[in-house]
């Protein structure tokens, strides 16, 4: 299931995981632990939501324990939601750290390595 | 010395005596006495009376012819008395006789004076008074054995007086020992009684001075007096030759022998008939004294008693359950019968036999304070031994206290023990068979309780899963229900309501009411259900149904006046049709409009033969958004009111609801029309909506991974209602967010626990309700937690949780739909 839904790929210098489907109370914590033993470099980070379909409270708890545990690991962090996207809406409704959001892999890629 | 008279010629012979002669011979004694006391002269009469000569007086002192009484009197009272007065008449002397007995006397002295010399001589007239004085020695004597018997009666009316007021057998003592104090002035008196089973004699009180004496119980058939006593029935004295102070009398009452009395004397004596006489009725009286107190010890005894297990009877009647029962029972026992009471009922296994009590701890139902027996293994092993043998066992504890375990009998069955713990009974008002008796009347009742619970139980269960039935869905129309046990009786009632499809695409409504409660109504309204059920999905009209109905009824032993309302609704067309047999007309809600009833399409309820027997039905056309009420009588009547008063109040009560939802109107008007009715009837209540609000309803297990699914079918339904995508997501999210949470606090993890969902779209108005079946528990990760109720309050216009009995999430929304 979590590889189903995590890939992690290097792409110029950062790591990018990719997460896919649903990420509810169902699998937040899998999601969660999935992508910290995936990742254990500390560059750059760009966690992309493009595949993520539904994205609830648990998931928002994920993704704050993600990027509180990279920028801990001094690896600067992107998150990756496409305006107008489901998860998009989920993130501006809670009001997610507007500095870290990215529209797409390949702006946070350049803004992480400006 | 006296002059003679002449005396008359013919008696001249006979007084041819000297006047020498006439002293010496008259019929008294002469003594003449000088100054000093000494005898001057004495006449022949005198001497003759103490046989003494002459001159053995003559010169001699008078006071040595006295005795020592007559002396003292002499000096003492005779000499002043003539030294005052001259003469004494009719005194009593005794003179000392030559053979040593005494002469009785009267005397009369006068004191003669010589005027020439001053000398005098006391002249002493003596009287024989020997006769006289015997006769008033008998006189008195008489008297005082007279006055005795008449003491000695007194003692005893009084005695019997004292007796009489009496109400308990001790209170016998006093009376005894006081009339024995009395009549012979007793130092010591014991009241014994006989106790005839174990032949000895025992004490029943006494008193020896002041204190009351502690004695052995005697032996019937011992050497003892008082033992002697009862065996022979006679009272037992001394003997003559060995005087004894100890008198003992029987306590008899009609020739048989209760006890003994026994007296100590104060001096060893043999006592005269008439005191043995007097030990006998003493006895006697007694005896009978006692019996009577007895009789009416008993009389009382039983009176209280039969009072008792009437009241008995009369009480446990009260409560329904056995264990309501035995809780009363134990109340009812103690402090009249026991200290402490316990009820240990036994278990029941599924097919309602009864094993017997296995031990206290089992099923202790009931017990009564204020001292708790704490239980050992030896009451374990009598209440046990109790149930077995079905008869009374006493108990001793080890503190002391005693008790006596009883069975609880039912129908030859034992259903359970009652212990009984120190019963403070003076009156001996709790005598073994009393207390069988007794445990009998409560086994019963008891088990009777327990064979209604059963009944009910069944019957509800009945119910229930009658009354649960598969709903249809349809996005046309909305059915909700609402049912009313009646509150002041345990047994279910035989109302009903039911909703389906037709075969012909329409919705059938029924509302139905047996008469009579019970398992035999409950089951008779399932096969009234399931007939009706059957008829309206084959398509039957609804007075085709109630036509099939009549027969059907006639094949049952029950369902006899079943009322019913049955209405078959075309949801393409809003046409309805309906009938009544015998029931309360449907309501109708027409939108924009007052309510109104249905009164047509009416006949008599079902199975009867004076009602019509041609079924009636009436149709019209319900415009959409029209709700419709079918309900029982229970909902429009009221104690004190008349039918059409009812009818009335629920038009008032669901025309002030009219644009409440559904569910929430068909609530509301159930609490306004029974709000201060005690519920002495089950109340139904059906809604329909016509056109209804779409509805979704998901009722999952407590568990994430069905979070996942749930968003799918809500998506899929808000889809189907023409909720935009855009609005879709919100919805979905704040639905899952609420679900986790139920999941997560509400069910705490409970796999068993489940969650369900409702939705419904009425007009453009969302309503989510969510709702858990758990007890809430407070969340760890508040910051985790906020989000999510910051999620949900931000998706929606409302949002309302409500705790209690499961957790409701309620939420509310506006949605924009495109028009269809």
């Amino acid at each position: 299931m979590t590889r189903d839904r995590v890939a992690v790929a290097g792409e110029r210098g950062c790591e990018v995981v990719r997460l896919y489907g649903d990420i509810d109370h169902a699998n937040a914590d899998e999601v969660e632990r999935g992508v910290l033993t995936a990742i254990r470099a500390a560059t750059g980070v760009v966690i992309d939501l493009s595949g993520v379909t539904f994205l609830d409270s648990a998931g928002l708890r994920c993704l704050d324990r993600l990027v509180t545990a990279f920028v801990n690991r001094q690896a600067p962090v992107r998150v990756v939601a496409p305006e107008g996207g489901a998860v998009r809406f989920t993130l501006d409704l809670i009001g997610f750290l507007p500095d870290l959001l990215a529209s797409t892999v390949d702006e946070a890629i350049t803004d992480l390595t400006a | 010395m006296v002059d003679p008279v002449p005396p008359p010629d013919w008696f001249a012979p006979l007084l041819e005596e000297s006047a020498e002669d006439l002293y010496e011979r008259a019929t008294c004694g002469y003594l003449s006495v000088l100054p000093d006391g000494t005898v001057a002269r004495v006449n022949q009469t005198f001497l003759d009376w103490i046989g003494r000569r002459r001159e053995d007086l003559v010169g001699r002192p008078v006071q040595a012819l006295f005795t020592v009484g007559s002396r003292i009197f002499h000096e003492t009272h005779l000499r002043p008395l003539l030294h005052m007065q001259g003469e004494v008449r009719e005194v009593a002397m005794e003179f000392r006789r030559a053979d040593g007995g005494r002469l009785h006397t009267l005397v009369n002295a006068v004191l003669r004076r010589n005027p020439g010399s001053g000398s005098t001589v006391l002249r002493l007239t003596v009287f024989d008074a020997t006769d006289r004085r015997a006769y008033e020695r008998e006189l008195l004597d008489e008297r005082r054995r007279a006055e005795l018997v008449a003491a000695r009666l007194r003692v005893l009316q009084e005695m019997v007086a004292r007796c009489a007021a009496i109400e308990r057998a001790e209170e016998i003592v006093a009376p005894i020992v006081v009339a024995a104090t009395a009549a012979f002035e007793a130092t010591a008196t014991m009241v014994w009684l006989l106790d005839p089973e174990e032949a000895v004699l025992t004490v029943a009180g006494g008193a020896d001075g002041s204190a009351v004496v502690p004695a052995a119980p005697i032996a019937l058939d011992g050497p003892e007096w008082e033992a002697r006593a009862v065996r022979t029935g006679e009272v037992v004295v001394s003997d003559r030759s060995r005087p004894d102070r100890r008198v003992v009398t029987p306590l008899v009452a009609d020739d048989r022998v209760l006890g003994a009395v026994s007296v100590d004397l104060p001096e060893a004596r043999a006592l005269a008939t008439d005191e043995v006489n007097l030990m006998r009725t003493l006895g006697q009286q007694a005896g009978q004294a006692l019996e009577r107190v007895r009789l009416y010890e008993e009389t009382t005894r039983r009176a209280w008693q039969s009072a008792f297990l009437a009241r008995l009877g009369r009480d446990l009647d009260e409560p329904v359950g056995s264990a309501d029962r035995a809780r009363r029972l134990v109340e009812l026992l103690v402090p009249d019968l026991a200290e402490y009471a316990q009820v240990d009922l036994a278990a029941t296994d599924p097919d309602g036999r009864s094993d017997p009590p296995t031990g206290p701890d089992d099923g202790v139902i009931a017990s009564g304070t204020p001292r708790p027996w704490l239980l050992g293994d030896d009451v374990r092993d009598a209440v046990r031994d109790a149930g077995r043998s079905g008869r009374a066992l006493p108990l001793a504890a080890p503190d002391g206290r005693r008790g006596v375990v009883l069975p609880l009998l039912a129908r030859t069955v034992v259903i359970g023990t009652l212990l009984l713990v120190e019963a403070p009974d003076p009156t001996g008002r709790a005598e073994p068979d009393f207390l069988l008796d007794l445990a009998d009347r409560a086994g019963l009742a008891l088990d009777n309780a327990r064979l209604a619970e059963q009944d009910r139980e069944v019957a509800r269960t009945l119910q229930r899963s009658l009354l649960a039935g598969e709903r249809p869905t349809d996005s046309r129309f909305h059915v909700v229900t609402v049912y009313r046990p009646a509150g002041e009786t345990l047994e279910v009632g035989g109302d009903w309501y039911d909703a389906f499809t037709t075969s012909s695409g329409s919705i059938g409504v029924v509302v139905g009411d047996v008469v009579g409660r019970g398992l035999r109504a409950a089951s008779a309204m399932g096969q009234l259900r399931s007939a009706v059920r059957a008829l309206g999905k084959a398509g039957c009209s609804p007075a085709a149904v109630l036509r099939h109905m009549d027969d059907f009824v006639a094949t049952l032993e029950a369902g006899q006046m079943t009322t019913l309302a049955y209405a078959e609704l075309s949801l393409d067309t809003g046409v309805l049709r309906y009938a009544c047999a015998g029931h309360p007309p449907p309501l109708l809600l027409p939108p924009g409009t007052e309510p109104r009833y249905l009164w047509e399409g009416r006949s008599g309820p079902l199975g009867t033969r004076a009602a019509s027997r041609t079924r009636q039905q009436a149709e019209l056309t319900l415009a959409r958004g029209s709700r419709l009420l079918l309900y029982t009588d229970g909902l429009v009547e009221r104690r004190g009111e008349r039918i059409d008063q009812g009818l009335g109040r629920l038009v008032d009560v669901l025309g002030k609801r009219r644009d409440a939802p559904l569910a929430a109107l068909a609530e509301e008007v159930s609490d306004a029309m029974l709000e201060g009715e005690g519920g002495h009837d089950d109340t139904c209540l059906l809604a329909l909506a016509f056109d209804g609000a779409p509805r979704f309803r998901r009722d999952v297990p407590a568990g994430m991974a069905e979070l996942a699914p749930l968003r799918a079918a809500l998506d899929e339904w808000l889809t189907g209602c023409q909720v935009p995508e855009s609005e879709r997501y919100g919805i979905v999210l704040a639905t899952s967010e609420a679900v986790a949470n139920a999941i997560e606090h509400g069910c705490g993890g409970d796999p068993a626990g489940r969650v369900s969902v409702t939705a419904t779209l009425d007009g453009d108005v969302l309503d989510l309700r969510v709702s858990d079946t758990g007890r809430w528990l407070p969340p760890r990760a508040s910051l985790h937690r906020g989000r999510g109720m910051a999620l949900m309050g931000r998706l929606m216009d409302d949002l309302v949780v409500d705790r209690g009995g499961g957790t409701n999430v309620l939420m509310r929304r506006r949605v924009g739909r495109r028009a269809t």
